[in-house]
């Protein structure tokens, strides 16, 4: 094409895809729940009236807060939400076929989790209240993350082999999935292009506490989330690839000790790539049965509740896209993967045209920690990388999980000037 | 519930690729197109460097916005930041500083459109459109409830202001440039009456004007442009000048000699200010704000 037609065409394409029309796409979102709810609220020849009245109200709730958003706070861009409402709808099927009772918190979690994105979403639209927040946040998420590690440590002990479980009024909570929150909101503010190199050692101490306290956990997962998205940050500020690769250099040199000194880390490492030969020890029998249930759902899977998959130990946590793979099938599976793949790309287009650079770092590290940890989790369980055990964001069970999503697709949303429709409407 | 869930199977993934698909394009394509909010016009040379960002970084490194080869300039020098609330340059710490019509800056300040900012030893005018993000800010108080300037007027340039590539401006001196004489514009609708502050399209030859009215003028040799031209080098549609938020911007429309301005070639939506010459082929016409009522 002549590159002097390309701005003309791109505005026509801008223009066509400026919007995604609410009403149609909510429909269908209800039609597709529809069909999900049904062999969820009917199975094994009974009734359950309180996950009927639960899910419906989720559909519900859906409709109910696109009206209010594009009513009253003029919202007209909906499809990260949509997005959301998507996974967080497969996720709450999954979750509640497998385990009927987990569906009040699981419930509770995502409206938690919306209402959290929405009060981020407001604080961030001015820059100058994120910078006066970022220092004692940074100090009181290094405090909080460390209190939280000794108290595991010494009161509640180990749970799936890490201590990075916290039990308060019989509800769990994963200190790590609230840090995530911090740890890219200090890195973006930090950061900023406005400031100095003063701020870039005082990053570099957050960082290393954030990365250190889960290897201490032995919550290596998170530890590695955490890097990569270090890594990200400070690409987006330094944009020296030299520095990258120091840092990655002498990373892979602390990881070579770590799995000396650590022979449970070394234990993962023994079966990466061995699954086959450990199909009946903890070593490979999760990845195994994922592989060959995930394959068996073929494209159209099986239907909700015929799998096999669901049986097995952390179905619907590290294990539930083999699950999704297995009874939805391979289109609903990828597509899954293409929104996660999507959402990175859209936080990059959008970094440029952002009000500051804090969103821009925000925005792409947010992405990158949601890329990275569905990169780890579906690699993971199917023995493209080590198992370490981490969710699939929006999908996964667990609260902390889902409300540290919604807050980073806070993040992401706000690099764009859509987001803000009273503040920016002319820009 | 063997036939919903046979149904199911196949209705889940179809609504799925329908979802995303749609969610997707416009993720992707929808976000707001780039634009030019202003220039700092080095005043040594006339090279005008684009303010496309919220936030443009000026200094001698080539991680820079703006990259300036002076040794007086740092690194990292400064930045020039597109609020809400008005403009503001921040200095990095830079070692030979900034300096806002003469006046040193310690941390930062808000600039107007011609300031003089002097970065190391260079000195440069800077300019913007009227902002209207800025204009609804000021509107809601965030400006200490300063005077508003029209949201849809021309962005001002200095007169004398050299342009980019050293182009001198051939109106330069004439009293009177809006005169009548020689062979008129066959237009179609855009008016030829126009009141001070109007923008205008003159043709410096022959002293025609056309004033630019709407949101869309279209430019070139056929019958359904908004401004015909008779010049068998210029394409039957050659350019459009649109009206976007932040003033008038010219953009070409696939034409076969190309589009340029002040003897650039014009290859995204490029915002017109006071005084640019426009060439289509061999025409050569003058982008002005009228200084006076034409009738």
């Amino acid at each position: 094409m002549n590159n002097d037609k390309k701005p003309a065409y791109r505005e026509r394409l801008r223009r066509k895809y400026k919007y995604v029309d609410r009403a149609f796409i909510l429909f269908l979102l209800s039609i597709f729940q529809f069909f999900t709810y049904i062999p969820v609220i009917f199975h094994d020849e009974k009734v359950f009236p309180l996950q009927a009245l639960m899910l419906v109200g989720y559909t519900l709730f859906e409709w109910l807060y696109v009206f209010v958003m594009h009513v009253f706070f003029k919202k007209v861009n909906f499809e990260l939400e949509f997005i959301a409402f998507f996974l967080c709808g497969i996720g709450l099927c999954v979750t509640t076929s497998v385990n009927p009772t987990t569906i009040v918190t699981q419930l509770a979690s995502v409206i938690l989790g919306i209402i959290v994105y929405d009060i981020l979403l407001w604080f961030l639209q001015d820059v100058n209240r994120v910078m006066k927040v970022r220092l004692p946040l940074a100090v009181f998420t290094l405090l909080f993350f460390a209190a939280c590690f000794l108290y595991i440590r010494v009161a509640v002990g180990v749970k799936n082999g890490a201590y990075n479980w916290l039990y308060i009024g019989g509800v769990s909570i994963q200190p790590a999935e609230l840090v995530k929150i911090a740890f890219v909101f200090v890195g973006a503010a930090s950061l900023d292009k406005l400031l100095t190199a003063k701020n870039n050692y005082l990053y570099i101490v957050f960082a290393l506490g954030c990365i250190g306290i889960p290897v201490l956990m032995r919550d290596m997962g998170t530890a590695l989330i955490f890097f990569f998205t270090f890594i990200v940050i400070a690409f987006m500020r330094s944009g020296d690839i030299r520095s990258i690769l120091f840092i990655c250099a002498i990373a892979v040199v602390g990881a070579v000790i770590v799995i000396a000194l650590k022979p449970y880390v070394a234990n993962r490492f023994m079966a990466y790539r061995h699954v086959w030969e450990n199909t009946d020890n903890s070593g490979g029998y999760q990845q195994v049965r994922t592989l060959i249930y995930c394959v068996s759902g073929g494209l159209f899977g099986l239907g909700l509740g015929n799998g096999k998959l669901r049986d097995i130990f952390a179905s619907t946590t590290d294990l539930v896209f083999g699950v999704v793979c297995e009874e939805l099938g391979m289109i609903v599976a990828f597509c899954i993967v293409i929104c996660f793949a999507v959402i990175a790309i859209y936080a990059v287009v959008n970094s440029r045209s952002a009000p500051s650079t804090f969103y821009s770092i925000a925005a792409c590290a947010a992405a990158a920690m949601l890329l990275f940890q569905t990169s780890l989790n579906i690699f993971g369980i199917t023995d493209l990388l080590p198992l370490t055990g981490v969710t699939l964001p929006f999908v996964s069970q667990g609260g902390s999980s889902m409300i540290c999503s919604w807050a980073l697709f806070a993040f992401i949303k706000a690099a764009d000037v859509r987001a803000y429709p009273k503040v920016f409407k002319n820009s | 519930m063997d036939l919903i869930i046979s149904i199911s199977r196949i209705v889940l993934p179809i609504l799925t690729v329908i979802i995303v698909t749609k969610c997707m394009l416009s993720l992707l394509l929808g976000h707001p197109s780039e634009k030019i909010y202003g220039y700092i016009v080095d005043m040594a040379d006339g090279e005008r460097h684009a303010l496309g960002m919220w936030e443009t970084s000026i200094g001698r490194s080539n991680l820079c916005d703006i990259v300036l080869g002076y040794n007086t300039v740092s690194r990292a020098h400064a930045v020039i930041s597109r609020r809400i609330d008005g403009w503001y340059i921040f200095d990095l710490m830079s070692k030979s500083g900034i300096q806002i019509n003469g006046k040193k800056l310690e941390k930062s300040a808000t600039i107007q459109s011609g300031d003089v900012l002097t970065i190391g030893s260079a000195s440069f005018k800077f300019l913007v459109s009227n902002d209207p993000v800025q204009a609804a800010g000021r509107k809601t108080g965030k400006n200490g409830g300063k005077k508003q300037a029209s949201a849809r007027q021309q962005p001002q340039r200095p007169q004398n202001q050299p342009l980019s590539g050293g182009y001198t401006h051939p109106d330069a001196g004439n009293a009177n440039p809006y005169m009548a004489g020689g062979q008129p514009y066959k237009q179609n609708s855009v008016p030829r009456t126009g009141k001070t502050g109007d923008p205008a399209i003159v043709n410096p030859k022959t002293g025609e004007i056309v004033v630019l009215r709407g949101n869309l003028v279209s430019v070139g040799r056929g019958n359904t442009c908004d401004l015909r031209l008779s010049d068998p080098s210029v394409s039957r549609k050659h350019a459009s000048l649109v009206l976007y938020e932040d003033g008038w911007a010219i953009e070409d429309s696939g034409s076969a000699s190309g589009t340029f301005l002040n003897g650039q070639k014009v290859t995204s939506p490029q915002l017109l200010f006071d005084g640019d010459i426009i060439t289509l082929g061999a025409t050569r016409l003058s982008f002005r704000v009228l200084s006076r009522t034409y009738d």
